[in-house]
């Protein structure tokens, strides 16, 4: 099975995508200085493990609740208990966010008929007027066609 | 919003773990972003130990440091 995403064929070595973390960490560093291949590969194989170790202690939060699916709310505690409280703080206005960009996008689906300001009468008799003209039209196109098409010998 | 690292990957990561059934969109978004200050937190301390040196390239020996001050957490 080929891997399009050009990631590791062997699963174990599955890590970050190299490109994008050392970009990530050019970003981070002042524009003179450089980062050694053999750092950015251990903060590869760092990155790596916080993904496990967060995951992992997120999964025993959430089995705590008795619960199947890695919450939100237990991914922030885990990040707290593990001693990255820090991160909290930061990865919480993410999270807030993120929630806000969701209800901004499900917000918007759902405005669009209210916004134009017709009522659900006349919503149901504007689209009853629109099935009838396009009824019309192809009742008059098929006529039309009809009457081109009937030459003697046609089927 | 969303995180600079690829959900996919990091999905794929997480889910090495046998024991973790299922991990919602939103808490992998978390994680993504909880690994990007990670890198930051890391990347400016290896920084700061190779400014301390005086060098401009920072060397495994810098985040070798970085990594010992949250030794902590990595048994």
């Amino acid at each position: 099975m080929s891997d399009y995403e050009g990631g590791p064929a062997n699963e174990d070595d599955l890590s970050l995508p190299r490109a994008t973390v050392y970009k990530l960490i050019a970003e981070m560093l002042p524009e003179d200085i450089t980062c050694a291949k053999d750092t950015r590969d251990l903060l590869l194989d760092c990155c790596n493990e916080f993904i496990h170790l967060v995951a992992s202690e997120s999964n025993d939060v959430c089995e705590k609740e008795a619960k199947k699916t890695i919450a939100a709310e237990h991914v922030l505690t885990a990040l707290q208990d593990l001693g990255f409280g820090k991160y909290v703080t930061e990865v919480q206005e993410a999270h807030d966010e993120h929630r806000k960009q969701q209800t901004k996008d499900r917000g918007r689906k759902g405005s669009k008929l209210s916004q134009l300001g017709m009522s659900e009468e006349e919503l149901l008799r504007s689209q009853e007027l629109l099935f009838a003209e396009a009824r019309m039209r192809f009742q008059s196109q098929a006529s039309h066609a009809q009457s081109n098409n009937s030459t003697p010998g046609s089927v | 919003m969303s995180s600079n690292l690829p959900a996919a990957r990091v999905r794929r990561i997480i889910k090495e773990d046998k024991d973790i059934v299922a991990c919602g969109a939103e808490s992998l978004f978390l994680i993504s972003r909880a690994t990007e200050y990670f890198i930051d937190c890391l990347v400016r301390e290896s920084y700061e130990f190779s400014r301390l040196d005086k060098r401009k390239t920072v060397q495994y020996k810098d985040m070798a440091k970085a990594v010992q001050s949250i030794e902590h957490v990595f048994v």
